[in-house]
């Protein structure tokens, strides 16, 4: 497959993207009336790993099981917090230092709620979607990603 | 049958982006991940960790494959 089609089938996934992630949009579209907080997450590019220097990082997923699971974790933190509004995005491809891979907004009624969903969701994220990170370093090794 | 996998991140430099495999009708994915250990060696720290999907769908260990079913080897996730 072509990095051209791969791509255009990637786009259709509402929670993966291969786009640069537009946090003030995101931030933009949770606002609510009712909300009395509103907390925004993003998962940027760490310069090091362990203090080893990091030029970037290259992310991978299973698109369409990835997307899935997204979905689901949100709509369970909906459910479970009563939230006003939740989503996130997890950005793939070629990602450089700085720039966000992955990003969770939440709003409720109170900032307790907000924060916890929002933590709720990220781990969740983490821990059991199928999104890999390459880590590419500065003395041209790489190495595929251990969670921390 | 001849069983597509498709594979990942570390399993990718393992095994290549797919790879073909024979099973017998009824195999389970514990029996795959078996035979995939035994096909390489050096893949077993990192088999035994992976969970195994169908499809779309995360499966247990018993599942019997089906023909023609798309079988996904995923490796502990590292996104966020």
């Amino acid at each position: 497959m072509s990095t051209s089609s791969l791509r255009l089938a990637e786009d259709k996934f509402e929670f993966i993207t291969y786009e640069p992630i537009d946090i003030t949009k995101m931030i933009h579209t949770a606002q609510h009336p009712g909300a009395g907080g509103v907390v925004l997450f993003c998962g940027n590019v760490r310069n090091n790993q362990a203090g080893r220097p990091v030029k970037y990082l290259v992310y991978e997923s299973y698109s369409p099981l990835a997307d899935k699971m997204i979905k689901d974790i949100i709509q369970t933190a909906v459910q479970n917090w009563d939230l006003l509004y939740a989503s996130s995005i997890h950005r793939i491809g070629k990602i450089h230092i700085s720039d966000c891979a992955v990003a969770v907004v939440t709003a409720h009624t109170h900032r307790k709620e907000a924060y916890a969903a929002n933590q709720y969701i990220i781990d969740r994220i983490k821990h059991e979607v199928p999104v890999w990170k390459c880590e590419f370093f500065e003395d041209g090794t790489h190495e595929w990603g251990q969670n921390c | 049958m001849k069983l597509t996998i498709n594979t990942y991140a570390a399993v990718k430099e393992l095994f290549g982006e797919s790879f073909e495999m024979e099973i017998e009708n009824g195999s389970t994915i514990d029996e795959l991940r078996e035979k995939i250990v035994k096909i390489n060696p050096a893949s077993e720290g990192i088999i035994n960790k992976c969970r195994f999907a169908i499809n779309e769908s995360i499966v247990n260990g018993n599942t019997p494959i089906k023909e023609a079913e798309n079988v996904h080897i995923i490796p502990p996730s590292s996104g966020g």
